[in-house]
């Protein structure tokens, strides 16, 4: 187990180096100029000694190649630079975004599991009937609509028209006040993310039920309760944990319109505002992010895995 | 031992969501840290109860005097040095002073300065201060303040607009590193402080007024080194300054509070606090509805929707700067002045007010608004396509000629208007390809001189006429270019030009700017189109607010603003 650990966790490190190749390279060949998008190009006299020099500071007028290593040495002594734009050091500005970022998505989580597990057993037990489509057709919304049209949708009526529920922020009062402004942009990445999981429980859990050790429990005069929840749905959440694995870095990106839509405090409008000033130092350092938590997650889907399928550790 | 390891994995899903649940409980903590420590409560933007006059009070107990106000974008630091970024020059102008602003009513309005005068010959300026003025820790403002920060602002070491200053005496020198201050800022005393230039321009007074001309205070910035000054932490947290309002607080993203400055020399402000918000535009819009906000520009598409909101009101104000296509002057086709006015004919211009921006504009015919500069009886280019295809016959317009319009996509009315033009143009014999671009490529076509047409829009073209001068002229050569000099009667306009703004005497200037409008007018150096309306919307518990034209100096006048209960 340990060495099957090491061997994985090894193999994490020149993925990361490619992915920040990968990702420094395609920054640099999106057009657009991060000097020359700070200027008004309505500005007659673009002073090129400003540009150039700012340039040369900034360290853009090097080859691509040489800037990589710079960055990468600057990374590796836990430095990512300083912003382009507003000048402030790259740690800072992700660091103070990072936990607004955790909340909403731990949410979004929560709520994806509430609504998706229910659903998922319904459609299961009641499999080919009205109740099975009728999941099937909330699960396929999910998928299909997008985030921004269910945000501004739902700021239309339940912040303008009815009133209920705050439309931005995150809130500074209490408890109370926070988790009401957390339903909105919450409860809509959950819902997003239960489109998904709702397929994967019903499915996961149809196979469990036809399995010859749920036939065993039935004959054993188990109730149906008894081996639905105690024995076929435990089996069939431990693929879910990796499918919700996956999905993180997935859900990270529906948090970025969700953000910017509900003017919530996460990283999500940082790099929304930086992609349109080509920051490349907070760019990079999100997808970084993105990118580490793709290889983390897949890490530890594949940990999971190992800990509940001996075969797979000893491949 | 399989029971053993679903146990395990329960645990560690239990786990997870512990690990989630703290995380959220703490997240609270940590975006309030990076304030700065300064816990207030004034924070009606997050109370979000339903009733239309949601306030600090539902935090604060008693507090009614906050205003909720949007921002655009979020802030990024309140530095003048750094490039323009218009939520910031918002806050700016509620932090800091400018020695005069542009007011709502396209005049000069005095802030630092109570009074001011140019020479006879138009090259001297001298601003009379307020007397007694002091920043907010006490320290007295003075004309040595000013100095200090106008000589940073024309430092192209410390900031990439200083070319602005170029026309000061002694400005070149100082950025070339010759000389060790600028011999064109003088301070005569503590409160009289004297600008002069190397040549006439009474011009020039709109760049004291221009975005980013803030006085700064030399008693807490003048030890740090020029090469610091840029992002200097200062500018995150500027306590100290001179302004309407003080500097509170600054929660990332979320909102930045300011309070009231009780020793603002033209009177203390009547709301304690500002809450501005940066918000998305059509959620801003949404919370002017639920009470939430209760100042915002809006955007024309949605007046239908505010207008049935219940205490908003709407007012739309004359935009400052206009939507245009420079043309590429240096190709020969379009150097016929017949060939430009068919273009100007050829396009439904009032059609795009009317359709794009739903009534909320205005035709340009011109390029600048200021309303003494504009004589009666101008061409107002109404359309007519049969007119555009008789200039263009008269012209001998080579129909197989295609042309290209270049912009860059964004703007809902522009990314409208673009299509449109280019079916016009079509209708009368002008083929016309369009092509969306980004800025930096958009520079490097008009600076290698490839493209034909491109869509731009903005400035600030209302109090002085000015202004257009620096987009027009052949000294720097950008959008009109050496091929737009080279034309019939365009040195001899720039000569009257030049002379226009060498006289001080406002009736002989009055005059001259009369015939430079008509010859403008005739000459078409750029097509002009449309000038968007702003339109702001507030509660109507609101009171004194003007609307600017230029929704980044919407705030110069807070320290007017009032609300009523």
């Amino acid at each position: 187990m340990v060495s099957y650990f090491v061997r994985r966790a090894l193999a994490v490190v020149p993925v990361l180096i490619l992915i920040s190749i990968g990702i420094f390279v395609l920054v640099r060949l999106a057009p657009g100029d991060p000097v020359m998008m700070q200027l008004d190009p309505e500005i007659a006299a673009s002073d090129s000694t400003y540009v150039d020099r700012r340039r040369a500071e900034l360290g853009l007028d090097k080859p691509v190649p040489v800037q990589y290593l710079a960055w990468a040495g600057e990374v590796l002594q836990g430095d990512l630079g300083f912003s382009f734009v507003s000048r402030r050091p790259v740690l800072g500005l992700v660091v103070e975004r990072i936990m607004p970022t955790v909340r909403l998505m731990g949410t979004g989580i929560a709520i994806g599991l509430i609504i998706a597990i229910p659903l998922g057993i319904i459609a299961a037990l009641r499999k080919n009937t009205s109740a099975d489509y009728a999941t099937a057709v909330v699960s396929l919304s999910a998928i299909s609509i997008p985030n921004f049209f269910l945000g501004l949708a739902a700021i239309f009526v339940f912040g303008l028209t009815l009133g209920w529920l705050p439309t931005s922020g995150m809130g500074s009062g209490g408890f109370g006040e926070s988790i009401r402004h957390l339903i909105m942009p919450a409860g809509i990445l959950g819902f997003g993310l239960s489109g998904p999981l709702v397929r994967y429980v019903r499915s996961g859990l149809l196979d469990e039920l036809n399995k010859d050790y749920v036939e065993t429990a039935i004959a054993k005069g188990a109730s149906q309760t008894r081996v639905v929840v105690r024995h076929a749905l435990r089996n069939s959440l431990v693929p879910l944990i990796t499918v919700i694995a996956i999905y993180i870095p997935q859900l990270l990106a529906g948090a970025v319109v969700l953000e910017q839509i509900f003017a919530w405090p996460g990283m999500g409008r940082l790099v929304l505002s930086s992609i349109g000033q080509r920051d490349y130092p907070v760019i990079i350092a999100f997808t970084m992010f993105v990118g580490l938590l793709v290889v983390i997650f897949n890490l530890i889907a594949d940990l999971l895995y190992a800990v509940t399928d001996p075969r797979i550790r000893l491949r | 031992m399989d029971a053993l390891r679903r146990k395990n994995w329960l645990a560690l899903l239990m786990a997870m969501m512990l690990v989630l649940a703290a995380c959220s409980s703490s997240g609270e903590d940590d975006t309030d840290t990076t304030s700065g420590g300064d816990t207030t409560t004034t924070t009606a933007a997050d109370s979000g109860d339903d009733t239309t006059t949601t306030t600090a009070a539902d935090d604060t107990g008693g507090d009614a005097e906050n205003l909720n106000v949007f921002l655009y974008q979020a802030p990024s630091a309140w530095n003048p040095f750094l490039p323009f970024h218009g939520p910031d020059q918002q806050v700016m102008d509620l932090l800091y002073q400018k020695l005069i602003v542009n007011n709502a009513d396209f005049e000069f309005e005095g802030r630092l300065a109570e009074s001011w005068e140019i020479s006879e010959d138009g090259t001297t300026f001298t601003f009379n201060l307020y007397d007694g003025l002091t920043w907010n820790d006490g320290t007295p403002l003075t004309a040595n303040d000013v100095k200090f920060s106008l000589e940073l602002l024309a430092n192209p070491n410390v900031t990439g607009s200083a070319g602005r200053f170029s026309s000061v005496l002694g400005q070149p020198e100082y950025a070339e590193g010759t000389a060790d201050e600028i011999t064109g800022y003088r301070v005569i005393d503590d409160t009289t402080f004297e600008i002069e230039l190397s040549a006439p321009n009474v011009g020039f007074l709109t760049t004291i007024a221009a975005q980013s001309v803030y006085t700064l205070p030399e008693h807490v910035l003048g030890d740090v080194p020029i090469e610091d000054l840029a992002d200097h932490a200062f500018f995150l947290e500027p306590t100290v300054g001179y302004g309407p309002y003080n500097f509170v607080e600054y929660v990332v993203d979320q909102r930045v509070v300011l309070e009231a400055n009780s020793d603002y020399h033209l009177g203390a402000p009547d709301i304690e606090t500002l809450t501005l918000l940066p918000l998305d535009g059509d959620v801003a819009t949404a919370q002017l509805g639920t009470g939430e906000l209760d100042l915002a520009f809006i955007s024309a598409s949605d007046i239908e929707l505010v207008e049935g909101f219940d205490d908003v009101v709407i007012e739309p104000a004359q935009g400052t700067g206009s939507i245009r296509m420079s043309i590429n002057h240096g190709k020969e086709q379009f150097q016929d002045k017949r060939v430009r006015q068919a273009m100007m004919h050829a396009i439904d211009r009032q059609g795009l007010v009317d359709v794009l921006l739903e009534g909320y504009g205005d035709m340009v015919t011109v390029g600048y608004y200021t309303p003494w500069a504009l004589p009666d009886g101008l061409n107002e280019y109404p359309y007519d396509p049969d007119r555009a295809r008789e200039l263009l016959d008269e012209a001998g317009w080579d129909p197989a000629t295609t042309v290209e319009i270049q912009w860059i996509p964004g703007t809902r009315d522009r990314d409208a208007a673009v299509p449109i033009i280019q079916e016009q143009w079509n209708a009368v014999g002008i083929t016309t390809e369009i092509v969306n671009v980004e800025v930096s490529e958009l520079i490097a076509k008009r600076d290698d001189g490839t493209y034909d047409f491109t869509l731009f829009g903005g400035g600030d073209y209302s109090v002085d006429p000015h202004p257009l001068y620096l987009v027009t002229n052949c000294d720097d050569p950008s959008w009109t270019g050496p091929g737009w000099c080279a034309q019939d009667g365009v040195e001899d306009l720039l000569a009257l030009w030049r002379e226009a703004d060498a006289t001080a005497d406002f009736d002989e200037r009055q005059e001259m700017y009369h015939e430079i409008s008509r010859q403008l007018n005739d000459l078409v150096p750029y097509i002009w189109l449309y000038n968007n309306n702003t339109i702001w919307a507030h509660s109507d518990r609101l009171e004194g607010f003007e609307a600017h034209g230029n929704f980044t100096e919407g705030f110069v006048n807070a320290h007017e603003w009032t609300l009523s209960e």
